[in-house]
């Protein structure tokens, strides 16, 4: 486990020392001129970056250090570095929030509710399952939909209802 | 006397407005305790309804909705560590921790407690020195706001736990985010690769959403679908949940300084009940004889955050009802139900109105005893979320978490967004990064460079405009003082935690 953990802290380090490392040079390359006096629009985030660069190189190198160690020192179990429920739940979340846009906000949720609860605890009645994701889909459709007038993408149920 | 005395008792014994109070705070602690949903929402949807309204009840159901809103906030995030407003993300900060030590019902009787004390001392303050308290409000200008957003962001080592270069990575992640858009000096586009939605910044509630609510989900569906039989909260009784008197007592001056930095807070405007929070927790981790136990869930935590977001709802209403200045959004929506009214906000208010004055500030405090009887009656409802199934509970999460991040702007972007960020955030909390200090950046960051641009370009490049108001002066100071001795705390506490591996070693 605190292997996966250092593996996720220098993973993070390196991924926000590139991306800042791109953003400096896109805030350098962008940056105006100012008169004497003013601060540019680019100095503030050039600072910023400049800060996530040299503490995420530090973390990164303290981090790649330490992982050393502890993989000379303990022969730790196998486990996965990021577990399957999680990979495959995130994975949800994406095809649900796409699908809002092709088959419409209500039977994406329905779908989602089913296939997320139904993933991760099997042993639950289907029927039980069916009912909620039934029950949420209508909930969250009136309390927002109807109720608070936030219009979801319809997708294609505005085609097939002919709306 | 007598117009006062009459006032108050002709609001006391309406029935009407009685139950509209009722209504707005009941609305106000539903709308704070779903993720994505604010307050300001809910008054911007409650004042159709009050167009026929007389002005006291039309303010009384708007008032509620506020106060109930700042309170409810402070649910999800002690049961299930997901901010139901952005000044809730403090409370997670010890709230969450407690439920997972099996005192959810000890945190929710705190916090209610706690946002009960708040409310009434601002109205206190409120009530007592509005109009000579508008004359802070009017005295902030851009050297101040500076030196205010960056006595804000030394709060990122309060909130950064054990490891503080990671806290300051995630604050300063969260400044960088915060500059996406438009340049709040020059009008010039940073950051926004060509694409129209990002012209208006990342919106701080998908951000939230996703830095606390995906990661979160991410994390808890890998528990053990039974484990929600075992988070049950068996004693359901009433004394289980709020704090004894003795308790009250001992925790009083963190409610009152609490109190009185969210009063202190609300009457700036534009300053917020987030910035408001931060301080607070961190002042109260600072003056504890116990600081190792913030963030482990020592209830104090939950205290000062809860009383200083509530606080805000008072000092907030002194801009407001003396300058007609709303300090932040919802009291920006608030104005408008008041100008519906026929009522322009100001010095004029006090004489000409007098008595919807008083209505008002008998609504307040109603709302307020509302807040507290509503939220200690219902939370043996709502500590039974901890029962729910958590693969039912995690799906609806997720649902609720989606539309939350696509309501208030009702666009798909602002959900892109929030899987995104909910993405990064569930790495750096396996990683150990804190995701509080990204918080406090992307609250602060636009703040903290506008008004150093500004005192900059007002003052031609002459950085002693920060150091000729004793305010500014005094804040920048503060800063420097909590920084190094921050610093010092940091490299002492590397030193013993060395000193103490190379023992076992």
């Amino acid at each position: 486990m605190k292997k996966n953990n250092k593996i996720f802290e220098i993973g993070v380090a390196l991924v926000l020392m590139c991306l800042s490392m791109y953003m400096f040079w896109v805030a350098v390359t962008t940056d105006k001129p100012v008169a004497k006096g003013e601060v540019s629009a680019m100095a503030f985030p050039k600072v910023c970056y400049l800060v996530i660069i040299v503490l995420c190189a530090y973390v990164a190198i303290t981090g790649i250090i330490q992982l050393k160690k502890i993989l000379a020192v303990s022969a730790e179990e196998k486990v996965p570095l990021v577990e399957k429920k999680s990979v495959l739940t995130f994975l949800f979340i994406v095809i649900y929030a796409a699908l809002w846009n092709v088959i419409g906000f209500r039977l994406s949720t329905l779908l989602f509710f089913f296939a997320e609860s139904y993933m991760l605890d099997k042993k639950r009645p289907a029927w039980v399952t069916v009912l909620l994701a039934v029950a949420i889909t209508a909930v969250m459709y009136i309390v927002f939909d109807v109720f608070f007038k936030v219009s979801f993408p319809e997708g294609l149920m505005n085609n097939i209802l002919g709306q | 006397m007598e117009v006062y005395i009459q006032g108050v008792l002709s609001t006391l014994t309406d029935p009407l407005t009685l139950g509209m109070v009722f209504l707005g705070t009941f609305m106000g602690l539903v709308f704070g305790s779903l993720p994505g949903l604010t307050a300001s929402m809910g008054i911007a949807l409650l004042i159709p309804l009050t167009f026929t309204m007389d002005p006291t009840s039309a303010l009384g159901v708007m008032l509620g909705c506020y106060i109930g809103g700042m309170a409810g906030g402070a649910v999800p995030a002690v049961l299930l560590n997901i901010p139901g407003t952005p000044s809730a993300v403090v409370t997670c900060t010890d709230g969450y921790p407690m439920a997972q030590q099996g005192r959810a019902g000890k945190a929710l009787g705190w916090a209610v407690i706690a946002s009960g004390f708040g409310s009434i001392i601002s109205w206190i303050v409120l009530v007592i020195a509005a109009p000579s308290l508008a004359v802070l409000c009017t005295s902030f200008s851009s050297p101040e706001y500076a030196a205010l957003a960056l006595f804000g962001l030394t709060i990122i080592a309060a909130v950064s736990g054990k490891n503080l270069v990671k806290g300051l990575i995630a604050g300063c992640l969260g400044l960088v985010i915060s500059f996406i858009g438009v340049d709040p000096i020059w009008g010039s586009l940073r950051f926004t690769f060509g694409n129209v939605n990002m012209m208006s910044g990342i919106n701080l509630l998908p951000a939230l959403i996703g830095f606390y609510s995906i990661p979160q989900i991410l994390i808890s569906v890998t528990e053990d679908p039974g484990k929600s039989e075992s988070r049950k909260v068996k004693d359901l009784s009433l004394s289980n949940f709020v704090p004894s008197p003795k308790e009250i007592w001992d925790a009083k001056v963190n409610i009152l300084r609490s109190s009185i930095i969210g009063t202190a807070i609300g009457i700036i405007p534009a300053a917020g009940a987030n910035i408001a929070a931060f301080l607070a927790y961190d002042q109260a981790k600072r003056f504890s004889k116990d600081p190792e136990s913030f963030g482990k869930g020592n209830f104090n935590g939950v205290i000062a955050s809860e009383a200083a977001n509530n606080g805000v709802c008072g000092g907030a209403m002194v801009p407001l009802l003396t300058l007609g200045i709303p300090g932040d959004a919802v009291t920006s929506v608030l104005i408008g139900g008041l100008m519906i009214q026929g009522l322009t906000p100001g010095s004029l208010l006090f004489t000409e109105h007098m008595d919807v004055v008083i209505g008002i500030f008998t609504t307040m405090f109603i709302a307020t005893i509302l807040m507290v009887v509503i939220q200690l009656v219902g939370m043996r409802f709502f500590v039974q979320i901890l029962a729910i199934p958590t693969n039912y509970l995690n799906a609806a999460l997720v649902i609720l978490s989606l539309v939350g991040s696509f309501a208030l702007r009702k666009n798909m972007f602002d959900v892109g967004i929030t899987i995104a960020l909910g993405l990064l955030g569930y790495a750096m909390t396996r990683g150990g990064f804190p995701t509080a200090p990204a918080v406090l950046g992307l609250v602060l960051g636009t703040m903290f460079e506008r008004e150093v641009r500004m005192s900059l370009y007002a003052s031609e490049g002459n950085w002693s405009v920060f150091f000729t108001s004793p305010v500014s002066c005094v804040l920048i100071v503060l800063s420097l003082v909590f920084v190094v001795n921050s610093l010092y705390k940091s490299w002492k506490d590397q030193k013993a935690e060395k000193a103490q591996n190379a023992k076992q070693d």
